[in-house]
Protein backbone atom coordinates (compact mmCIF):
# COMPACT_ATOMS: atom_id res chain seq x y z
CA UNK A 1 0.00 0.00 0.00
CA UNK A 2 1.57 3.26 -1.06
CA UNK A 3 1.76 6.15 1.42
CA UNK A 4 -0.59 8.99 0.51
CA UNK A 5 1.26 12.19 -0.20
CA UNK A 6 0.45 15.13 2.13
CA UNK A 7 -1.17 18.12 0.46
CA UNK A 8 1.14 21.18 0.59
CA UNK A 9 -0.07 23.93 2.93
CA UNK A 10 0.59 27.67 2.99
CA UNK A 11 3.10 27.13 5.83
CA UNK A 12 5.32 25.07 3.60
CA UNK A 13 6.04 28.20 1.62
CA UNK A 14 8.34 29.78 4.20
CA UNK A 15 9.99 29.10 7.53
CA UNK A 16 8.57 32.34 8.95
CA UNK A 17 5.01 31.27 8.15
CA UNK A 18 5.61 27.94 9.84
CA UNK A 19 6.93 29.66 12.98
CA UNK A 20 3.91 31.96 13.16
CA UNK A 21 1.49 29.06 12.80
CA UNK A 22 -1.06 28.66 15.70
CA UNK A 23 -0.15 25.42 17.39
CA UNK A 24 -1.92 23.67 20.28
CA UNK A 25 -0.39 24.80 23.58
CA UNK A 26 1.46 22.25 25.67
CA UNK A 27 2.18 22.24 29.41
CA UNK A 28 0.55 24.28 32.17
CA UNK A 29 -1.92 26.94 31.07
CA UNK A 30 -0.56 30.47 31.47
CA UNK A 31 -1.99 32.34 34.47
CA UNK A 32 -1.82 35.95 35.53
CA UNK A 33 -0.43 34.84 38.88
CA UNK A 34 1.50 31.62 38.81
CA UNK A 35 0.48 28.82 41.16
CA UNK A 36 2.67 27.27 43.80
CA UNK A 37 3.39 23.67 44.68
CA UNK A 38 2.01 22.36 47.97
CA UNK A 39 3.22 18.93 49.06
CA UNK A 40 0.63 16.60 50.57
CA UNK A 41 0.29 12.85 51.09
CA UNK A 42 -2.83 11.53 49.38
CA UNK A 43 -4.53 8.13 49.37
CA UNK A 44 -5.29 6.55 45.99
CA UNK A 45 -9.03 7.14 46.53
CA UNK A 46 -8.34 10.85 47.09
CA UNK A 47 -6.52 11.08 43.77
CA UNK A 48 -9.57 9.47 42.15
CA UNK A 49 -11.80 11.90 44.03
CA UNK A 50 -9.87 14.86 42.57
CA UNK A 51 -10.53 13.50 39.06
CA UNK A 52 -14.18 12.96 39.87
CA UNK A 53 -14.59 16.41 41.41
CA UNK A 54 -13.08 17.95 38.27
CA UNK A 55 -15.87 16.34 36.24
CA UNK A 56 -18.49 17.94 38.49
CA UNK A 57 -17.13 21.49 38.24
CA UNK A 58 -18.96 24.06 36.12
CA UNK A 59 -17.81 24.63 32.55
CA UNK A 60 -14.75 26.80 32.44
CA UNK A 61 -13.12 25.15 35.43
CA UNK A 62 -10.70 22.24 35.22
CA UNK A 63 -8.96 19.68 37.38
CA UNK A 64 -6.18 22.12 38.20
CA UNK A 65 -8.76 24.31 40.00
CA UNK A 66 -9.91 21.55 42.38
CA UNK A 67 -7.16 22.21 44.94
CA UNK A 68 -7.90 25.96 45.06
CA UNK A 69 -11.61 25.38 45.52
CA UNK A 70 -11.09 22.71 48.17
CA UNK A 71 -8.89 25.08 50.16
CA UNK A 72 -11.54 27.79 49.87
CA UNK A 73 -14.14 25.31 51.16
CA UNK A 74 -12.17 24.28 54.26
CA UNK A 75 -11.13 27.85 55.01
CA UNK A 76 -14.70 29.12 54.83
CA UNK A 77 -16.09 26.20 56.86
CA UNK A 78 -13.60 26.77 59.63
CA UNK A 79 -14.20 30.53 59.55
CA UNK A 80 -17.94 29.84 59.94
CA UNK A 81 -17.21 27.61 62.94
CA UNK A 82 -15.10 30.34 64.52
CA UNK A 83 -17.78 32.95 63.86
CA UNK A 84 -20.39 30.71 65.50
CA UNK A 85 -18.38 30.48 68.72
CA UNK A 86 -17.09 34.07 68.61
CA UNK A 87 -16.96 35.57 72.08
CA UNK A 88 -16.06 32.31 73.75
CA UNK A 89 -12.59 31.60 75.10
CA UNK A 90 -11.81 28.87 72.55
CA UNK A 91 -11.86 29.05 68.76
CA UNK A 92 -12.71 25.36 68.54
CA UNK A 93 -15.36 23.91 70.87
CA UNK A 94 -14.29 21.66 73.78
CA UNK A 95 -15.68 18.43 72.37
CA UNK A 96 -13.80 18.68 69.07
CA UNK A 97 -10.69 16.83 70.08
CA UNK A 98 -9.21 15.76 66.74
CA UNK A 99 -9.64 16.09 62.98
CA UNK A 100 -12.10 13.18 62.96
CA UNK A 101 -14.35 15.16 65.30
CA UNK A 102 -14.70 17.78 62.56
CA UNK A 103 -15.82 15.07 60.12
CA UNK A 104 -18.35 13.92 62.73
CA UNK A 105 -19.53 17.45 63.48
CA UNK A 106 -20.17 18.17 59.81
CA UNK A 107 -21.57 14.68 59.07
CA UNK A 108 -18.82 13.86 56.58
CA UNK A 109 -17.74 10.29 55.83
CA UNK A 110 -14.73 9.36 57.97
CA UNK A 111 -11.47 8.75 56.07
CA UNK A 112 -10.46 5.07 55.86
CA UNK A 113 -7.65 3.96 58.17
CA UNK A 114 -4.49 2.08 57.26
CA UNK A 115 -4.51 3.01 53.57
CA UNK A 116 -1.11 3.82 52.13
CA UNK A 117 -0.57 7.45 51.15
CA UNK A 118 1.82 8.81 48.59
CA UNK A 119 3.43 12.21 48.59
CA UNK A 120 2.42 14.38 45.70
CA UNK A 121 2.26 18.05 44.87
CA UNK A 122 -0.91 20.02 44.25
CA UNK A 123 -0.77 23.49 42.75
CA UNK A 124 -2.60 26.32 44.47
CA UNK A 125 -2.90 30.06 43.90
CA UNK A 126 -0.82 32.15 46.32
CA UNK A 127 -3.91 33.27 48.30
CA UNK A 128 -5.04 29.66 48.70
CA UNK A 129 -1.55 28.62 49.80
CA UNK A 130 -1.83 31.24 52.55
CA UNK A 131 -5.36 30.04 53.46
CA UNK A 132 -4.26 26.40 53.60
CA UNK A 133 -1.34 27.40 55.81
CA UNK A 134 -3.68 29.30 58.12
CA UNK A 135 -6.20 26.44 58.42
CA UNK A 136 -3.39 23.95 58.88
CA UNK A 137 -1.89 26.20 61.57
CA UNK A 138 -5.17 26.32 63.51
CA UNK A 139 -5.83 22.57 63.26
CA UNK A 140 -2.22 21.75 64.03
CA UNK A 141 -2.22 23.96 67.12
CA UNK A 142 -5.57 22.55 68.26
CA UNK A 143 -4.85 18.86 67.77
CA UNK A 144 -1.65 18.32 65.84
CA UNK A 145 -3.25 17.90 62.42
CA UNK A 146 -0.90 17.59 59.45
CA UNK A 147 -1.14 19.56 56.22
CA UNK A 148 -2.18 16.36 54.41
CA UNK A 149 -5.03 15.76 56.89
CA UNK A 150 -6.13 19.37 56.40
CA UNK A 151 -6.12 18.97 52.62
CA UNK A 152 -8.02 15.65 52.86
CA UNK A 153 -10.71 17.41 54.90
CA UNK A 154 -10.76 20.16 52.27
CA UNK A 155 -11.40 17.65 49.47
CA UNK A 156 -14.27 16.00 51.38
CA UNK A 157 -15.84 19.41 52.06
CA UNK A 158 -15.61 20.32 48.36
CA UNK A 159 -17.13 16.94 47.50
CA UNK A 160 -20.03 17.68 49.88
CA UNK A 161 -20.46 21.17 48.43
CA UNK A 162 -20.59 19.90 44.85
CA UNK A 163 -23.04 17.13 45.85
CA UNK A 164 -25.40 19.72 47.29
CA UNK A 165 -25.09 22.16 44.37
CA UNK A 166 -25.47 21.27 40.73
CA UNK A 167 -23.31 23.34 38.37
CA UNK A 168 -23.64 21.22 35.27
CA UNK A 169 -25.51 23.76 33.17
CA UNK A 170 -23.50 26.91 33.79
CA UNK A 171 -20.13 28.34 32.97
CA UNK A 172 -18.22 29.99 35.76
CA UNK A 173 -14.87 31.56 36.45
CA UNK A 174 -12.71 30.45 39.36
CA UNK A 175 -13.45 33.71 41.17
CA UNK A 176 -17.21 33.28 40.77
CA UNK A 177 -17.03 29.73 42.05
CA UNK A 178 -14.99 30.83 45.06
CA UNK A 179 -17.59 33.48 45.87
CA UNK A 180 -20.31 30.84 45.62
CA UNK A 181 -18.49 28.63 48.12
CA UNK A 182 -17.83 31.57 50.44
CA UNK A 183 -21.51 32.48 50.44
CA UNK A 184 -22.64 28.98 51.28
CA UNK A 185 -21.19 28.68 54.80
CA UNK B 1 -20.25 -9.71 93.23
CA UNK B 2 -17.25 -7.49 92.57
CA UNK B 3 -17.52 -6.46 96.20
CA UNK B 4 -17.69 -10.20 97.10
CA UNK B 5 -14.44 -10.81 95.33
CA UNK B 6 -12.85 -7.78 96.96
CA UNK B 7 -14.17 -9.04 100.31
CA UNK B 8 -12.78 -12.51 99.78
CA UNK B 9 -9.42 -10.96 98.96
CA UNK B 10 -9.78 -8.97 102.19
CA UNK B 11 -10.73 -11.99 104.33
CA UNK B 12 -7.68 -13.81 103.10
CA UNK B 13 -5.64 -10.84 104.26
CA UNK B 14 -4.80 -9.97 100.65
CA UNK B 15 -5.36 -6.89 98.58
CA UNK B 16 -5.61 -7.45 94.84
CA UNK B 17 -2.04 -7.24 93.59
CA UNK B 18 -2.76 -4.94 90.65
CA UNK B 19 0.98 -4.51 90.10
CA UNK B 20 1.09 -8.07 88.83
CA UNK B 21 -1.10 -6.96 85.92
CA UNK B 22 1.11 -3.93 85.36
CA UNK B 23 -1.54 -1.45 86.52
CA UNK B 24 -1.55 0.91 89.49
CA UNK B 25 -5.33 1.26 89.94
CA UNK B 26 -8.23 -1.10 89.15
CA UNK B 27 -8.68 -0.68 85.38
CA UNK B 28 -12.39 -1.55 85.14
CA UNK B 29 -14.02 0.61 87.80
CA UNK B 30 -17.63 1.46 86.85
CA UNK B 31 -17.48 4.90 88.47
CA UNK B 32 -18.23 7.71 85.98
CA UNK B 33 -14.62 8.86 85.87
CA UNK B 34 -13.72 10.94 82.79
CA UNK B 35 -10.08 9.83 83.09
CA UNK B 36 -11.22 6.35 82.14
CA UNK B 37 -13.68 7.53 79.51
CA UNK B 38 -13.11 5.65 76.29
CA UNK B 39 -14.26 7.80 73.39
CA UNK B 40 -15.87 5.65 70.71
CA UNK B 41 -16.86 7.14 67.37
CA UNK B 42 -20.45 7.64 68.56
CA UNK B 43 -19.28 9.31 71.77
CA UNK B 44 -16.98 11.55 69.78
CA UNK B 45 -19.86 12.49 67.47
CA UNK B 46 -21.98 13.40 70.51
CA UNK B 47 -19.11 15.36 72.07
CA UNK B 48 -18.42 17.39 68.95
CA UNK B 49 -22.05 18.16 68.10
CA UNK B 50 -23.18 18.97 71.64
CA UNK B 51 -20.14 21.07 72.53
CA UNK B 52 -20.51 23.01 69.27
CA UNK B 53 -24.19 23.72 70.03
CA UNK B 54 -23.35 24.74 73.59
CA UNK B 55 -20.55 27.12 72.59
CA UNK B 56 -22.54 28.58 69.70
CA UNK B 57 -25.36 29.28 72.21
CA UNK B 58 -27.93 27.32 70.20
CA UNK B 59 -30.03 26.03 73.13
CA UNK B 60 -31.02 22.46 73.95
CA UNK B 61 -29.11 19.29 73.02
CA UNK B 62 -30.28 15.74 73.69
CA UNK B 63 -28.17 12.59 74.16
CA UNK B 64 -29.96 9.25 74.46
CA UNK B 65 -28.55 5.84 75.23
CA UNK B 66 -29.50 2.61 76.93
CA UNK B 67 -28.42 1.81 80.48
CA UNK B 68 -24.64 1.45 80.69
CA UNK B 69 -23.73 3.20 77.44
CA UNK B 70 -21.82 6.02 79.16
CA UNK B 71 -24.34 8.85 79.54
CA UNK B 72 -23.33 9.74 83.09
CA UNK B 73 -19.64 9.66 82.16
CA UNK B 74 -20.44 12.03 79.30
CA UNK B 75 -22.41 14.29 81.68
CA UNK B 76 -19.41 14.34 84.03
CA UNK B 77 -17.11 15.14 81.12
CA UNK B 78 -19.23 18.12 80.02
CA UNK B 79 -19.59 19.36 83.60
CA UNK B 80 -15.87 19.11 84.36
CA UNK B 81 -14.83 20.77 81.11
CA UNK B 82 -17.23 23.70 81.26
CA UNK B 83 -17.01 24.22 85.00
CA UNK B 84 -13.35 25.18 84.71
CA UNK B 85 -13.92 27.58 81.82
CA UNK B 86 -14.09 31.23 82.92
CA UNK B 87 -16.66 32.00 80.21
CA UNK B 88 -19.11 29.33 81.44
CA UNK B 89 -20.97 28.53 84.63
CA UNK B 90 -22.04 24.90 84.70
CA UNK B 91 -24.68 23.26 86.88
CA UNK B 92 -25.60 19.59 86.89
CA UNK B 93 -28.73 17.78 88.04
CA UNK B 94 -28.29 14.01 88.27
CA UNK B 95 -31.81 13.06 89.29
CA UNK B 96 -34.41 15.65 88.38
CA UNK B 97 -37.37 15.99 90.78
CA UNK B 98 -40.21 13.96 89.32
CA UNK B 99 -43.26 15.67 90.73
CA UNK B 100 -43.54 19.09 89.11
CA UNK B 101 -41.90 21.62 86.84
CA UNK B 102 -41.76 24.14 89.67
CA UNK B 103 -39.65 21.79 91.75
CA UNK B 104 -37.30 21.46 88.80
CA UNK B 105 -37.03 25.26 88.54
CA UNK B 106 -36.23 25.44 92.27
CA UNK B 107 -33.59 22.77 91.84
CA UNK B 108 -32.05 24.65 88.90
CA UNK B 109 -32.03 27.84 90.97
CA UNK B 110 -30.34 26.02 93.86
CA UNK B 111 -27.70 24.50 91.53
CA UNK B 112 -26.88 28.00 90.24
CA UNK B 113 -26.70 29.26 93.85
CA UNK B 114 -29.94 31.27 93.74
CA UNK B 115 -32.62 31.48 96.42
CA UNK B 116 -35.63 29.22 95.95
CA UNK B 117 -38.97 30.96 95.38
CA UNK B 118 -42.35 29.57 96.26
CA UNK B 119 -44.24 30.65 93.12
CA UNK B 120 -43.32 29.42 89.63
CA UNK B 121 -43.44 32.89 88.09
CA UNK B 122 -41.22 34.35 90.83
CA UNK B 123 -38.70 31.56 90.29
CA UNK B 124 -38.74 32.09 86.54
CA UNK B 125 -38.23 35.84 87.06
CA UNK B 126 -35.27 35.24 89.37
CA UNK B 127 -33.72 32.82 86.88
CA UNK B 128 -34.31 35.19 83.95
CA UNK B 129 -32.60 38.04 85.82
CA UNK B 130 -29.68 35.79 86.76
CA UNK B 131 -29.25 34.34 83.25
CA UNK B 132 -29.42 37.67 81.44
CA UNK B 133 -27.01 39.32 83.88
CA UNK B 134 -24.49 36.53 83.29
CA UNK B 135 -24.97 36.96 79.55
CA UNK B 136 -24.15 40.68 79.85
CA UNK B 137 -20.89 39.70 81.55
CA UNK B 138 -20.05 37.32 78.69
CA UNK B 139 -20.67 34.22 80.80
CA UNK B 140 -22.81 31.44 79.38
CA UNK B 141 -24.76 29.31 81.87
CA UNK B 142 -24.88 25.59 81.09
CA UNK B 143 -27.34 23.20 82.68
CA UNK B 144 -26.79 19.44 82.38
CA UNK B 145 -29.66 17.13 83.34
CA UNK B 146 -28.86 13.42 83.62
CA UNK B 147 -31.66 10.81 83.79
CA UNK B 148 -33.72 13.26 81.73
CA UNK B 149 -36.11 10.48 80.66
CA UNK B 150 -37.79 11.12 84.01
CA UNK B 151 -38.86 14.61 82.91
CA UNK B 152 -42.49 15.18 82.00
CA UNK B 153 -44.49 17.73 80.02
CA UNK B 154 -44.60 20.20 82.95
CA UNK B 155 -40.80 20.09 83.27
CA UNK B 156 -40.26 20.57 79.54
CA UNK B 157 -42.67 23.51 79.55
CA UNK B 158 -40.63 25.34 82.19
CA UNK B 159 -37.34 24.51 80.46
CA UNK B 160 -38.83 25.89 77.23
CA UNK B 161 -39.82 29.13 78.96
CA UNK B 162 -36.26 29.52 80.17
CA UNK B 163 -34.99 28.90 76.62
CA UNK B 164 -37.01 31.89 75.43
CA UNK B 165 -34.67 34.24 77.26
CA UNK B 166 -31.88 35.68 75.11
CA UNK B 167 -28.36 36.83 75.83
CA UNK B 168 -27.23 40.28 74.58
CA UNK B 169 -25.84 38.74 71.36
CA UNK B 170 -29.15 37.13 70.50
CA UNK B 171 -28.22 33.57 71.47
CA UNK B 172 -30.10 31.51 74.06
CA UNK B 173 -29.55 32.85 77.58
CA UNK B 174 -28.63 29.37 78.83
CA UNK B 175 -27.51 26.10 77.30
CA UNK B 176 -29.11 22.81 78.17
CA UNK B 177 -27.87 19.24 77.75
CA UNK B 178 -30.38 16.48 78.45
CA UNK B 179 -29.08 12.92 78.80
CA UNK B 180 -31.40 9.98 79.25
CA UNK B 181 -32.61 6.59 78.18
CA UNK B 182 -34.42 6.26 74.82
CA UNK B 183 -37.76 6.96 76.57
CA UNK B 184 -36.59 10.58 76.60
CA UNK B 185 -37.27 10.79 72.86
CA UNK B 186 -40.79 9.45 73.42
CA UNK B 187 -41.44 11.94 76.25
CA UNK B 188 -40.20 14.77 74.07
CA UNK B 189 -42.84 13.95 71.47
CA UNK B 190 -45.45 14.84 74.09
CA UNK B 191 -43.86 18.28 74.46
CA UNK B 192 -43.68 19.50 70.84
CA UNK B 193 -43.03 23.14 71.80
CA UNK B 194 -39.87 22.13 73.63
CA UNK B 195 -38.98 19.43 71.12
CA UNK B 196 -38.86 22.06 68.35
CA UNK B 197 -36.14 23.84 70.30
CA UNK B 198 -33.85 20.81 70.45
CA UNK B 199 -30.99 21.63 68.07
CA UNK B 200 -29.08 18.34 68.09
CA UNK B 201 -29.81 14.75 69.02
CA UNK B 202 -27.11 12.17 69.57
CA UNK B 203 -27.36 8.53 70.47
CA UNK B 204 -24.85 6.37 72.32
CA UNK B 205 -25.02 2.90 70.84
CA UNK B 206 -23.39 -0.28 72.20
CA UNK B 207 -19.80 -0.81 71.08
CA UNK B 208 -18.65 -2.92 68.15
CA UNK B 209 -16.13 -5.75 68.81
CA UNK B 210 -13.33 -3.43 67.58
CA UNK B 211 -14.47 -0.67 69.94
CA UNK B 212 -14.72 -3.23 72.76
CA UNK B 213 -11.08 -4.12 72.20
CA UNK B 214 -10.13 -0.44 72.10
CA UNK B 215 -12.07 0.25 75.33
CA UNK B 216 -10.30 -2.59 77.17
CA UNK B 217 -6.89 -1.50 75.87
CA UNK B 218 -7.61 2.14 76.72
CA UNK B 219 -8.76 1.27 80.25
CA UNK B 220 -5.60 -0.77 80.88
CA UNK B 221 -3.43 2.01 79.49
CA UNK B 222 -5.22 4.62 81.64
CA UNK B 223 -4.68 2.38 84.68
CA UNK B 224 -0.94 2.40 84.03
CA UNK B 225 -0.25 -0.72 81.96
CA UNK B 226 2.62 -0.43 79.52
CA UNK B 227 1.36 -0.81 75.94
CA UNK B 228 4.58 -2.70 75.08
CA UNK B 229 3.60 -5.58 77.39
CA UNK B 230 1.91 -8.61 75.87
CA UNK B 231 -1.89 -8.08 75.67
CA UNK B 232 -3.67 -8.90 78.95
CA UNK B 233 -6.75 -9.97 76.98
CA UNK B 234 -6.29 -12.11 73.88
CA UNK B 235 -8.45 -11.46 70.80
CA UNK B 236 -10.64 -14.50 71.47
CA UNK B 237 -11.16 -13.29 75.06
CA UNK B 238 -12.33 -9.94 73.75
CA UNK B 239 -14.67 -11.67 71.30
CA UNK B 240 -16.15 -13.72 74.18
CA UNK B 241 -16.53 -10.58 76.33
CA UNK B 242 -18.30 -8.76 73.50
CA UNK B 243 -20.65 -11.71 72.97
CA UNK B 244 -21.49 -11.82 76.66
CA UNK B 245 -21.93 -8.05 77.16
CA UNK B 246 -23.40 -7.16 73.73
CA UNK B 247 -21.01 -4.19 73.67
CA UNK B 248 -22.50 -2.23 76.59
CA UNK B 249 -19.55 -0.35 78.13
CA UNK B 250 -20.68 -0.76 81.75
CA UNK B 251 -21.24 -4.51 81.28
CA UNK B 252 -17.79 -4.78 79.66
CA UNK B 253 -16.24 -3.07 82.67
CA UNK B 254 -18.13 -5.22 85.20
CA UNK B 255 -17.05 -8.40 83.44
CA UNK B 256 -13.51 -7.03 82.96
CA UNK B 257 -13.31 -6.28 86.69
CA UNK B 258 -14.40 -9.83 87.57
CA UNK B 259 -12.03 -11.40 85.07
CA UNK B 260 -9.00 -9.45 86.26
CA UNK B 261 -9.76 -10.26 89.92
CA UNK B 262 -10.23 -13.92 88.94
CA UNK B 263 -6.89 -13.82 87.14
CA UNK B 264 -5.21 -12.36 90.23
CA UNK B 265 -6.53 -15.28 92.30
CA UNK B 266 -4.62 -17.64 89.99
CA UNK B 267 -1.02 -17.72 88.80
CA UNK B 268 -1.97 -16.61 85.29
CA UNK B 269 -0.81 -13.52 83.44
CA UNK B 270 -3.20 -13.47 80.51
CA UNK B 271 -6.94 -13.82 79.92
CA UNK B 272 -7.87 -15.86 76.86
CA UNK B 273 -11.15 -17.09 75.43
CA UNK B 274 -11.12 -20.31 77.46
CA UNK B 275 -10.55 -18.36 80.68
CA UNK B 276 -13.59 -16.17 79.93
CA UNK B 277 -15.78 -19.16 79.02
CA UNK B 278 -14.76 -21.05 82.17
CA UNK B 279 -15.47 -17.98 84.30
CA UNK B 280 -18.92 -17.52 82.74
CA UNK B 281 -19.70 -21.23 83.20
CA UNK B 282 -18.55 -21.21 86.87
CA UNK B 283 -20.16 -17.88 87.80
CA UNK B 284 -23.15 -17.33 85.54
CA UNK B 285 -24.79 -14.88 87.97
CA UNK B 286 -21.82 -12.51 88.27
CA UNK B 287 -23.98 -9.79 86.69
CA UNK B 288 -26.11 -9.46 89.79
CA UNK B 289 -23.62 -6.81 90.84
CA UNK B 290 -24.93 -4.60 88.01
Amino acid sequence: MSKKKREPTEYDASTMAALLQEKPKRGRPPRRVSRQNVYVALRPDEKELIKELAGRLPDGLVRADVADLAVTAVNERLEALRRDVAGRDREIPEGITDVESLYLLWDLPLPPKGVEEKWTSVRCSPQQVIELGRVHGVLNAAFGASRSETFSLALVLLDRYLSENDFHDGEMTLEEMRKNIQGSF
Amino acid sequence: MVEDLHTSFGILGMNPDWNRLGVVVPPFSIEADPRFMYISTETRRALSKVSYMVEAAQGASVVVGEVGTGKTTLATWFHNRYQRRPDFIAARIDEPPKRSGTLLLRRIAAEFGLKKKRATEDQLDALRKFLTELGEDGILPLLIIDEAHELGKDHFDNLRRLLNYRDPKGGKAYQLILLGRPELDINLRDAPDFNDRVVTRSSLDPLTPEDTKSLIEYRLLAAGRDSKQQPLFTDDAIQAIWKETRGYPRSICVLGQHLTLELLSTDGYQIDGLFVEKFLADKPDYRKAE
